[in-house]
């Protein structure tokens, strides 16, 4: 061992709330005048907290740092606990109340987790060299308490059609990203249905009569479907040097979180969705009757006249499929090559013939070049609410991170 | 010495100026809100959003009752699919804090008109909150202090509506109020307190209508309340002024410019050329205008367009017509409608002779109001299938009439769903998702998301509490 630490430390961080959020009050309308000169005043959407105090977060960590070999091995752990209390938040009310959302501080919730961080020159030698960097860290939370005699609020929620919007919600006990939405009905017979958590091995319940004959039907209740947020997020960074020519490589990864694909929902209802793709196929669709007893009706997955003669109306993927919010509650877990950067050094010798430049270095740069993930939007990467708040299920109709390839000279005289 | 004196003001003048912004201001007020409202700021909003909202709500009642249809085939709200109404809901409940906040306002300041005129606008719009949606928040709704408001039993929103509608009565007949409404800020009536009296008791006898299926139902109750209400078309409760276009014009302008919307429904169409019931109704020139092929065409409830949509195939509300020409006005309550709500109650206590004139006056206070030619008017009127005289009047001739009357007015969906759909030739739409006809909204999504452990679960085919089962 070269080097070693041992660190233990206890911080209490406050966050200060956003200005004029300690009252509420009237504005003019905002379409202006009406008639051209009655001018109407109305009540505000936000309503304000006048109790409203800082939010705090305290959190005790412990870690070590150690490095081997004359530092060519490093190793950083940490593991920490922490607790957020009075969370600042504008929740989501209900338009009976006369507002949009309330901004006040909710509850209390707990995060922990560990980092580690390895980093090593494998190689080193007078001519090539090559570090690399691991980073993994993995973070748990939990909604403790709302307070406010509370048992759910609604942080924010993102249309879908037929009654499939997803909310995200703080319940206390499920983790700060929880998703909840509608469902498809499933058979429990004489075991308890929980209110909230859904039993996947539990078989769909399956319509007898009318226009959901043969289909699956729908919980119009919402349910957990999900947490946005990772089990593990990861990095490899690799930097290989040879004489005058350097490369970079950067892997990224986020495994194990979940997010709502508005598109998927938008493109099911339209048709344009390769899922429906099956939708001249007859199915059985798998699942139990109202009575338990396993369902045999064959029903066409296209709109209008079947060829039984069935007028299928809308058709299985409007009716049904994107009424379920669970269906567009996708694994949203991903791998992507960050970044490749390649330099090459001009040698000197040649430079100092010009008596002017000192060095010079050419940098080829690509940015988002590959991509693995099984969601089946554009990106799960991107979020459809800004960066800064804390809704991250959200990833709808949003533009993919863009690829880039940068060439960069850099001269220096 | 002068220069002394200079230096000395600039010295002393940060002090003052300083002092001046400490008094003025606290840190943590908004410049750009007020906290108390300016009274009469609250009426302009209230009594235009009264007005908006019957449209916001038509625009969903008169899909389901088939006076317009979707141009794209399985229109949502067409063809009764579970539709997420956030937005309505909202605008609904937006309006009536501001009425709520009116009412609070004005009974601390003891401004009487001003909590009257609240209290008849917050029956109008939970009226047609109960009707669409049956259990809702009221009671503990408007409260900041209650952030997941319980609904209030479907059954009891029509007393609180009845109370509002009484009480409101009484303070626009006080004798000791401060404050009169200001004739510019009243967007309804310019402050004419006899105009909101009556319309209170329009409401009353609407509410009092809808109960045609409950063992509470008494004629003589809403024929009392008729006795009070409008007796001629300047009566009329209607909106003349708005923030850009009147709504149905704005419907009539996009689709000129091919944002196809505001098309009429085969079933209407139909009811009015003369193909169901055999007359011409001499209003249909008035709303609409002709097809490429010279008459009157719909279009069928989800069933959609049939060409390209912008090539007058179909009829749709016209630029021209009344109830969509530029500045239109936009109808609350109308004498018509309590012509009849008058024909129907007579009708239902066995007064025929009363029930068949106010069948009359009604077909002809609408007629008029549109604009029919009188000539065309009375020839209507004469028609056997309509002048059918005092011993032959039907609930269904009152109901046929009272529809093409209530032109684009929620409140045909109420009758619609008392009457049970029996309108002639009154059809499921095509690709309906429903095997009956549709009862009642879903609750929106946001009730759903912020508020749903106190929503009721519902179907669309459930019955709302007045229209039995």
């Amino acid at each position: 061992m070269s080097y070693g630490k041992l660190r233990v430390s206890w911080a209490r961080i406050g966050k200060d709330a956003t200005p004029y959020n300690t009252g509420s009050g009237y504005i003019p309308l905002i379409n202006g005048p009406i008639g051209g000169s009655a001018i109407g005043w109305t009540r505000d959407d936000r309503l304000g907290d006048p109790n409203l105090k800082p939010e705090f977060t305290n959190t005790f960590e412990t870690g070590a740092e150690l490095r081997f070999l004359n530092d060519r091995l490093g190793v950083d752990v940490a593991w920490y606990t922490s607790k957020s209390t009075d969370l600042l938040i504008p929740l989501k009310l209900s338009n009976a109340t006369g507002y949009e959302d309330f901004y006040t501080n909710v509850g209390s919730i707990r995060n922990k987790g560990i980092e580690v961080s390895l980093n090593g020159t494998l190689i080193k030698s007078k001519k090539f060299n090559w570090e690399m960097r691991i980073n993994y860290s993995s973070n748990r939370n939990k909604v403790l308490s709302l307070g406010q005699g509370l048992d759910e609020v609604a942080v924010a929620e993102h249309f879908g059609y037929a009654g499939s919007t997803a909310t995200m919600k703080y319940i206390p006990g499920y983790p700060v990203g929880a998703i909840f939405g509608t469902s498809y009905q499933r058979y429990y017979g004489s075991d308890k249905e929980d209110p909230l958590m859904i039993d996947y091995s539990k078989p769909m319940i399956i319509g007898q009569t009318g226009n959901s004959a043969g289909f699956p039907l729908i919980n119009s209740s919402q349910k957990y479907l999900g947490n946005s947020q990772p089990k593990w997020i990861g990095s490899i960074t690799n930097n290989f040097t040879y004489g005058p020519f350097s490369l970079s490589v950067l892997i990224d990864t986020r495994q194990g979180l979940k997010k709502y694909n508005q598109l998927a929902n938008f493109l099911a209802a339209f048709g344009e969705s390769a899922m429906t793709a099956n939708r001249f196929d007859q199915v059985v669709f798998p699942g139990v009757l109202a009575d338990g007893t396993a369902n045999t009706q064959k029903v066409y997955l296209q709109q209008a006249k079947g060829p039984d003669g069935r007028n299928y109306g809308a058709g299985y993927y409007r009716n049904v499929y994107r009424g379920v919010t669970e269906n567009f509650v996708e694994d949203a877990s991903w791998i992507r090559l960050r970044n490749v950067s390649f330099t090459y050094q001009l040698p000197a010798t040649l430079l100092s013939a010009t008596h002017l430049i000192s060095a010079a270095s050419i940098t080829l740069t690509g940015n988002n070049i590959w991509l693995h993930t099984k969601y089946t939007g554009f990106d799960p990467e991107s979020s459809s609410f800004n960066a800064g708040s804390n809704v991250d299920a959200f990833a709808g109709f949003t533009y993919p991170a863009t690829r880039s390839f940068l060439a960069t000279l850099q001269v220096t005289f | 010495m002068k220069r002394l004196h200079t230096i000395l003001l600039y010295i002393a003048l940060p002090g003052i100026l300083i002092s001046a912004c400490s008094k003025s201001f606290d840190i943590n007020d908004n410049p750009n809100q007020a906290t108390t409202p300016p009274l009469n700021g609250l009426l302009v909003s209230a009594t235009y959003h009264t007005a908006i909202n019957v449209y916001q709500v038509s625009n969903i009642t008169s899909y389901l009752v088939q006076y317009l249809a979707s141009p794209n085939s399985d229109g949502a709200t067409d063809t009764y699919q579970s539709t997420d109404y956030s937005t309505t809901w909202k605008l609904l409940y937006d309006n009536m804090t501001d009425i709520h906040d009116l009412i609070d306002q004005a009974g601390k300041q003891g401004a009487a008109r001003h909590v009257g005129a609240g209290e008849i606008m917050m029956a109008i719009n939970l009226e047609m909150l109960n009707d669409l949606w049956g259990s809702i928040p009221y009671t503990s709704a408007f409260n900041a202090n209650v952030i997941q408001p319980a609904y209030t039993a479907d059954d009891s929103i029509y007393t609180y509506c009845i109370a509002l509608l009484d009480d409101g009565i009484l303070q626009m007949k006080k004798t000791d109020t401060k404050y009169e409404l200001d004739a510019a800020k009243d967007l309804l009536f310019g402050g004419r307190n006899e105009a909101w009296i009556k319309t209170a008791y329009v409401v009353k006898a609407r509410i009092l209508n809808h109960l045609t299926k409950k063992a509470t139902y008494n004629a003589a109750a809403v024929l009392a309340a008729v006795a009070n209400a409008y007796t001629t078309n300047a009566d009329d409760a209607q909106m003349l002024q708005f923030q850009s276009l009147s709504p149905w014009n704005e419907a009539a302008v996009n689709n000129i410019n091919n944002s196809l919307d505001g098309w009429l429904s085969a079933h209407f169409v139909d009811a009015m050329n003369g193909k169901t019931y055999g007359v011409f109704d001499p209003r249909l020139p008035l709303i609409t205008d002709t097809t490429k092929f010279g008459d009157y065409r719909g279009t069928v409830n989800g069933a959609g367009r049939i060409g390209s949509g912008t090539d007058q195939e179909e009829c749709y509300l016209s630029v021209n017509g009344f109830y969509s020409k530029p500045g239109a006005p936009l109808l609350i309550a109308t004498n018509a409608e309590c012509r009849f709500i008058e024909a129907e109650a007579a009708f239902r206590s066995g007064d025929k002779k009363r029930a068949y004139s106010a069948y009359i006056l009604g077909i002809t206070a609408n007629m008029d109001k549109v604009g029919v030619d009188t000539a065309k008017r009375n020839a209507y009127l004469r028609n056997p299938a309509v002048g059918v005289g005092e011993g032959t009047i039907t609930l269904d001739l009152i109901l046929k009439e009272k529809y093409a009357a209530q032109f684009l007015h929620p409140d045909t969906w109420n009758d619609a769903r008392r009457y049970d759909y029996k309108y002639k030739n009154f059809n499921l739409p095509e690709n309906a998702q429903l095997t009956t006809f549709i009862r009642r909204l879903a609750y929106p999504d946001t009730e759903k998301s912020r508020n749903g452990a106190n929503m009721p679960a519902v179907k669309l085919t459930d019955h709302v509490w007045w229209d039995g089962n």
